[in-house]
């Protein structure tokens, strides 16, 4: 947290979210900045957020994610839409590095009929839980992990929890869907998982100020990393392109 | 030899009859499994047809769905914030809109029903189980289809249940806002109403290793049969590799073919099985009950009866020609020369085949005779034909002399009823016994032939006989034989009655065949003469 004397600037976010936004006398001030002061000191530095852009060259959709179908004919009203590829769960967006001990926004689980993610990047050792959001049962099965990865019906709203080992990458399916594909890969030094959206934008969410690797996931492997230092604000990168 | 070749034939015939009627029966049999397989390969084509036709008729009628207002709008208003902002009650609303439309497809209503927003979210459900908030199907292949605008169909499993989907974007204010996407139960109702299509054949839907519904339009191929054999089948490579097998064979008597579903269903495991059961024969006698009657009507029966019975009977007749006719004549000659009517068999007078047997029969009785067991029967015949035998020195009896055939007279008789010409080697002399001596034994037969007894000699056949031979020698000298003895017997007040021509001829034959095959000649010449005031008979044997 930075504070400027006289007019303080909150800086969020903060343990202890801190707004001064008026003046006080000589004295007050003097022993609101030594407060102010101690309490900067005593507390960790945050970062802000990190933002970008991903741009993915190919988006088609491979015919391996296609099935069969007797008819599929175009409705005649409105131009048809291309079948590509989701990027939301297609790119993962992760900062590994820091001092993290528990990484922030790695939630992975069942939403929409597919994994929320195809790359699950975990912590090594991690217990993950992996919640199931549709209505429909899921069995998901993953490939080295022995009796704990054997095929599972998890049901609606129900969570499957497996504990990702050092090694890998782990691929899992579903039984039951062709379509549910996806891969987990440990990490020992993984901070913060981001969001990615429709247009390619994501977003990571606030970690300690520090040194970091930003890396980008796809199928199961990392196809982007670079350094960023994270101090205050919100930090944008350029645009990674993934051709 | 005719009837032993109809043996043979007849077992000919028999066996190409057995192999032709196995051939015919398992020639049929393979014709039915040929044509089973070719029709399963049409059941899975039409099948697959009706399929197709049954997902376009869905797609067809949810087109009022998807185009009713009400839920164009409830779906746009869905899809206008960033989850699907759309209130309980106006969820509610749409739910009894779909429930309305729905009702209204009758027998294509769905028993599960989807109303999503432009990202997939559930907006509104008919039929399973309530989903969670928030969830789902954005990203199952038939709703990213439909969401991009295009009316698709598909096979999906949800919640354990395998379902036919068909979906169809919704359109308002120019843009896609949604999908309405109408499932049915691949079950008993679909399978009765698609199989009933399928003349003959029993169709069956299955999911992993479990038969969920069957149509049999005649029970022929059961549920519980289908999932027997279930479990194999899935293992077979044609359908991990092609989506569908060649007919195979399912269980006794059975052939089916095997296919996934056309869809996402076909990664969970479900598809199905058309089946019909193959008519085999099972054995060449099956053969006979399935003749249909028009076939049996145009069989030529005077031909297929009428051939056999009449070479059956060429059969019979050869047989009969050849063993039952011979059989009985050997059998009435050895009747008669049991009864006694006859001295021994007539080789001459029998077939062929039992000439040696009659030559046998008779070297056996003429040893018999020789050991004096059957000379007193003969004795007392030819007795009774010739009179008593005079007494004599000696033993009458027939032999030959090894001195030449062209020897000019016959020996003279001393008393003797009949003497050699010429001592054999083993022949005894032919002198009287010396006075004193006891008389010889009566003679046991006029026409003895025993060579111990003395020399013979053969001798010239007179010259008056052989004078008179005309057409038939052996026979007029026979004549001339009985004619001359039975004058002679009259001429020394002998009784005649009861002598006939074919007493004497039986006798005069049977001891020339002795003689004949005693001493290896042609023929043998008999002569009668006076002998102690009797007549008397003498045999010669003659060799040309």
């Amino acid at each position: 947290m930075f504070v400027v004397f006289g007019e303080a600037i909150s800086y969020h976010p903060c343990p202890s979210h801190l707004r001064l936004g008026t003046k006080v006398d000589g004295m007050k001030r003097l022993a609101l900045a030594l407060t102010l002061t101690t309490l900067g000191i005593s507390s960790t530095a945050w970062a802000g957020a990190v933002r970008g852009r991903l741009a993915l060259g190919n988006q088609t959709l491979p015919e391996s994610q296609q099935a069969e179908h007797y008819w599929n004919a175009w409705n005649g009203f409105i131009a048809a839409g291309e079948m590509n590829i989701d990027i939301t769960r297609e790119l993962t967006v992760v900062l590994r590095g820091g001092a993290v001990e528990e990484p922030v926004g790695c939630e992975y689980k069942m939403s929409g009929g597919d994994l929320n993610s195809r790359t699950m990047v975990v912590k090594t050792g991690a217990r993950i839980r992996l919640e199931n959001g549709d209505g429909a049962v899921h069995e998901l099965a993953i490939d080295g992990l022995g009796d704990e990865g054997a095929t599972l019906p998890t049901q609606p709203g129900n969570a499957r929890q497996i504990t990702i080992p050092a090694g890998g990458p782990y691929a899992i399916t579903d039984a039951l869907y062709a379509h549910v594909q996806g891969t987990f890969v440990p990490v020992d030094d993984l901070a913060a998982c981001g969001t990615v959206e429709a247009s390619g934008a994501f977003t990571l969410p606030e970690v300690p100020a520090g040194d970091y690797v930003l890396a980008v996931y796809r199928n199961g492997e990392q196809v982007h990393e670079q350094n960023v230092t994270l101090e205050a604000g919100v930090v944008e990168v350029d645009r990674i392109s993934l051709d | 030899m005719f009837s032993r070749l109809w043996y043979f034939v007849i077992a000919a015939v028999a066996g190409a009859g057995l192999a032709g009627a196995f051939i015919a029966q398992s020639t049929l049999d393979h014709r039915s499994e040929v044509e089973v397989q070719d029709s399963l390969r049409r059941d899975r084509a039409e099948l697959e047809l009706w399929l197709r036709y049954d997902a376009r008729a869905r797609l067809d009628s949810l087109g009022p769905m998807a185009a009713h207002q009400d839920v164009r709008t409830a779906l746009a208003a869905a899809s206008g914030g960033r989850r699907g902002s759309l209130d309980a009650d106006a969820r509610a609303a749409l739910g009894n809109t779909l429930a309305g439309l729905n009702e209204q497809l009758e027998e294509g209503a769905a028993q599960l029903l989807f109303a999503l927003d432009g990202q997939g979210t559930i907006v509104a459900q008919l039929g399973g189980t309530t989903p969670p908030v928030g969830a789902g199907l954005g990203a199952f292949p038939i709703v990213r289809r439909a969401l991009n605008g295009f009316q698709t169909d598909d096979v999906l499993v949800y919640n354990g249940d395998v379902y036919r989907a068909a979906a169809r974007p919704v359109v308002q204010g120019g843009r896609y806002v949604g999908a309405i996407v109408h499932c049915s139960e691949m079950g008993a109702q679909l399978a009765q109403r698609i199989g009933s299509r399928l003349s003959g054949a029993t169709l069956g839907f299955f999911f992993r290793g479990e038969i969920l519904a069957t149509h049999s339009p005649d029970a022929s191929v059961g549920r519980a049969e289908m999932e027997a054999n279930l479990g194999s089948a899935l293992e077979l490579e044609d359908l991990q590799e092609n989506g569908h097998t060649a007919p195979v064979e399912m269980g006794e008597g059975r052939m089916a073919v095997y296919a996934y579903a056309t869809g996402s269903a076909r990664h969970a495991g479900a598809g199905y099985v058309l089946a019909r059961p193959v008519p085999l024969m099972g054995s060449p006698m099956a053969l006979f009950s399935s003749i249909p009657d028009s076939v049996m009507a145009a069989i030529n029966w005077p031909l297929v009866a009428g051939l056999p019975l009449l070479l059956g009977l060429l059969g019979l007749l050869l047989m009969f020609l050849e063993r039952d006719r011979p059989m009985g004549r050997f059998r009435t000659a050895v009747t008669a020369l049991g009864e006694g009517r006859t001295q021994h068999l007539e080789e001459a007078a029998l077939p062929a085949r039992f000439r040696k047997l009659a030559h046998d029969v008779n070297e056996g009785l003429s040893r018999a005779g020789a050991g004096g067991a059957a000379a007193p029967k003969a004795t007392a015949d030819l007795d009774q034909i010739l009179g008593d035998a005079p007494s004599s020195s000696s033993t009458p009896y027939f032999g030959f002399a090894p001195e030449p055939a062209a020897a000019p007279s016959m020996p003279p008789l001393d008393g003797s009823d009949l003497e050699s010409i010429a001592p054999g080697p083993n022949d005894r002399p032919t002198s009287p016994p010396p006075p004193g001596a006891a008389p010889p034994p009566p003679p046991t037969s006029a026409f003895d032939d025993d060579d111990e007894s003395g020399a013979t000699m053969v001798a010239a056949v007179p010259s008056e006989l052989l004078a008179a031979s005309s057409h038939s020698p052996l026979d007029r000298h026979y004549r001339a034989v009985y004619d001359e003895f039975v004058a002679l017997k009259k001429k020394c007040g002998e009784p005649t009655s009861g002598l006939t021509f074919e007493k004497l001829l039986t006798t005069l034959r049977k001891n020339a065949e002795t003689i004949k095959a005693k001493h290896n000649v042609d023929e043998v010449r008999f002569t009668v003469y006076e002998k102690a005031g009797k007549a008397a008979l003498k045999a010669t044997p003659v060799k040309r």
